[in-house]
């Protein structure tokens, strides 16, 4: 209840002076070259005001977007047992064991710290959604799904291995072999994903969503912004035409020219990004640097790969779709007329 | 404690925009957009800020910080003087893109003016504050009619201002919404004088890039002319890429303000921009003009080109805007001259 002395001001403050305790650094008097703003977000319980780092709700005392820690419980049956990503574009990520099958997993949390939009949770529901259609060796396979006390939970396979953009980070650019290695894998599983009815359109393919395991398989990962042709959602062609879809999730320098002008996805847009991928991987240096505006294609030394595979790069990152190779059977067709693989 | 959501119940806003697009499917060809679904306001997120003298957290619409009592904003107040000179008459934008907007008169020479005030509560970042400077430095040589004219730009109590020509108007993009798509002589003249001012700027040596080309920025004045506004996202043309850090650089560092469906491929691809990105940038806002549809529902990915609905202009005027609508900067008319003269040859312009 607010005090009759300060009946506006009361609550406000009786917050930031808890906000206070709880961050010493902020009593610190700070550079004028200042921090970030603190976020305020609603209660995802009772829809009051609450600073975005603040691990309770000072109205309704919940806990908020709780950080679990290892040897929690959720759902009745998961046991986390570490904390495997903070931050991640989406949320945390843990590895959890199944107390019911004794299986790990992995476990992914909506991070709820941003706030959540209707479109984030649908999003997320979408992942799991989509996991749940697909059935391939090398994408990591859907387990549960569930919400508990105000957060959203992905269950799926756990994957021990590193992803392609560490790899680059810790040892360098990727050697002609080395891609070619793997290359034929993400083919045939972007082969099965467009072979879907309706077809999976990843649309974020970069080093970052191909994690390498210590046996070599390549999974394709992450399909928080992967997209089904839908013929009744609003605004679609019809069953030829591309699906329009206004999420904006895209990787900067990634990004296919359809998905930034258009707004619109095709198979061969996930082709564009691999092409992409590939071509980062191989020159270890970024995208939106090799780009030639004049030529409208992406330039790159000779040196990193033989001219018959930097052919086949320089066709799937063509600007127009029908330029590009238009399927990732396609691709493998090319590369195997070229003896690459 | 302030409510953030009017609407508690997200699902339902959710379903109820669902239904209505649903029923009114021809609305909403280009994408769904919650904004023009009636009934649904969009609910901005409180924010805390850090007050400017004690750099504790204020959350934001209070007026003074909660510790030290110190205003947190300079809102002016019709009547109040800044920097002994400029008189407020109005506020125009409460917290605009860049700051608030307020109409001022120069009480030493009666010029109307317009005055833009990045206020130090919203938090200006070395990032935000050179770009500020910059608008004001680009502004500073620009001489125009189709420019609006730089006064004055100085830094007072920790916020940043810019003064500028004042132009009684309405935004091509307002005018586009109010009275629906543009004939095609109403587009050519828009075209002709925007031309005119795209020859002025790429006159320069090197050429000034606007790259935020959009019907947002451009002002129809009462007598007709066009002004194109907003030179915060200039830039002056470098033949090199115009950030050294691309290569595996911090990716924070670019200027990353463009607006979807005006913006060219080379500025979302590359983060490169040349003089005809803005002529890009053009003729997506003159086919917006023409077809009242946006450019993003009308790039066709297959061919890499860009599809005129039925009726949209003559053919001459399609051949002219495809060019310059052409993804690689090669197959694109250099300059704006190259665009008057194939206006000119094309007998739509005199």
């Amino acid at each position: 209840m607010p005090s009759p002395q300060q009946p506006d001001r009361q609550p406000v403050s009786v917050n930031f002076n808890e906000l206070l305790k709880l961050d010493p650094t902020l009593q610190q008097p700070q550079p004028a070259a200042a921090p970030p703003p603190t976020v305020i977000l609603a209660c995802p319980y009772c829809k009051a005001s609450v600073a975005s780092d603040a691990p309770f709700c000072p109205a309704c005392s919940k806990m908020l977007d709780s950080v679990h820690k290892g040897g929690e419980l959720l759902h009745g049956r998961y046991r986390i047992l570490e904390l495997m990503v903070q931050h991640g574009g989406f949320g945390r990520v843990y590895d959890v064991v199944d107390t019911v099958t004794s299986t790990s997993y992995s476990l992914k949390q909506l991070r709820s710290d941003m706030g959540l939009r209707p479109k984030d949770v649908e999003l997320f529901k979408r992942e799991g959604t989509i996991l749940s259609l697909i059935k391939h060796p090398r994408v990591p396979r859907f387990h549960d799904s569930f919400s508990e006390n105000g957060s959203h939970y992905l269950v799926m396979e756990l994957i021990e291995g590193n992803s392609l953009s560490m790899h680059q980070r810790d040892v360098g650019p990727m050697s002609e072999a080395e891609v070619l290695a793997f290359l034929p894998q993400v083919l045939d599983t972007l082969e099965y994903l467009h072979g879907l009815n309706p077809p999976v359109i990843h649309r974020d393919i970069k080093p970052a969503n191909l994690m390498r395991t210590r046996e070599g398989r390549v999974y394709l990962v992450d399909f928080g912004n992967a997209t089904t042709y839908n013929t009744t959602a609003s605004g679609g062609r019809g069953l030829d035409g591309p699906l329009r879809d206004r999420t904006r999730i895209w990787t900067k320098g990634l990004a296919a020219p359809e998905i930034l002008l258009g707004e619109v996805t095709y198979p061969a847009t996930d082709l564009f990004s691999l092409g992409l991928s590939l071509i980062y991987l191989l020159t270890n240096s970024h995208p939106l640097g090799l780009y030639e505006a004049r030529k409208g294609q992406y330039l790159f030394s000779d040196k990193v790969c033989s001219p018959a595979f930097k052919a086949i790069l320089e066709r799937m990152v063509a600007l127009p779709v029908q330029e590009r190779y238009q399927s990732a059977g396609e691709v493998r067709e090319a590369l195997r007329a070229a003896s690459l693989i | 404690m302030q409510n953030p959501s009017s609407n508690p119940n997200l699902d339902e806003l959710a379903k109820h925009i669902e239904n209505y697009v649903k029923a009114n499917p021809d609305k909403f060809k280009n994408g769904i957009d919650p904004a023009q679904v009636p009934g649904v306001k969009p609910v901005p997120a409180p924010m805390v800020f850090r007050c400017a003298f004690c750099q504790k957290p204020v959350l934001s619409g209070s007026e003074n910080c909660t510790y030290c009592g110190k205003p947190t904003e300079q809102t002016f107040k019709g009547g109040d003087m800044v920097n002994g000179r400029y008189l407020i008459e109005d506020l125009l934008v409460k917290r605009g893109g860049f700051g608030t907007i307020y109409a001022v008169t120069d009480t030493q020479t009666q010029k109307r003016l317009v005055m833009k005030q990045l206020q130090h509560k919203r938090q200006i970042s070395p990032k935000n504050r050179e770009l500020f400077k910059r608008e004001g430095e680009i502004m500073s040589a620009l001489h125009h009619p189709g420019i609006p004219a730089f006064h004055d730009a100085f830094e007072l109590d920790g916020a940043l201002y810019l003064v500028i020509e004042r132009i009684d108007g309405l935004t091509v993009s307002t005018l586009l919404r109010e009275r629906g798509k543009f004939t095609e002589a109403d587009a050519l003249d828009f075209f002709s004088q925007a031309l005119d001012i795209f020859e002025y700027l790429g006159g320069h040596t090197p050429p000034i890039i606007h790259r935020d080309i959009k019907p947002a920025n451009f002002m129809r004045s009462m007598d007709g002319r066009y002004y194109l506004l907003d030179f915060g996202n200039a830039t002056q043309w470098r033949t090199r890429k115009l950030d050294e850090k691309v290569d595996m650089g911090p990716q924070r560092e670019f200027t990353a303000i463009w607006t979807k469906g005006f913006a060219a491929p080379e500025v979302l691809m590359g983060m490169v921009a040349y003089p005809s990105s803005d002529l890009f940038g053009l003729a997506a806002s003159v086919l917006n003009l023409l077809s009242n549809a946006h450019p993003l529902g009308l790039y066709e990915a297959r061919s890499g080109t860009f599809l005129f609905p039925e009726n949209t202009c003559s053919s001459a005027l399609q051949a002219i805007l495809s060019r310059m609508l052409a993804l690689k900067v090669e197959d694109r008319y250099r300059n704006a001259s190259e665009v008057r003269e194939a206006l000119r040859e094309a007998k739509l312009l005199s």
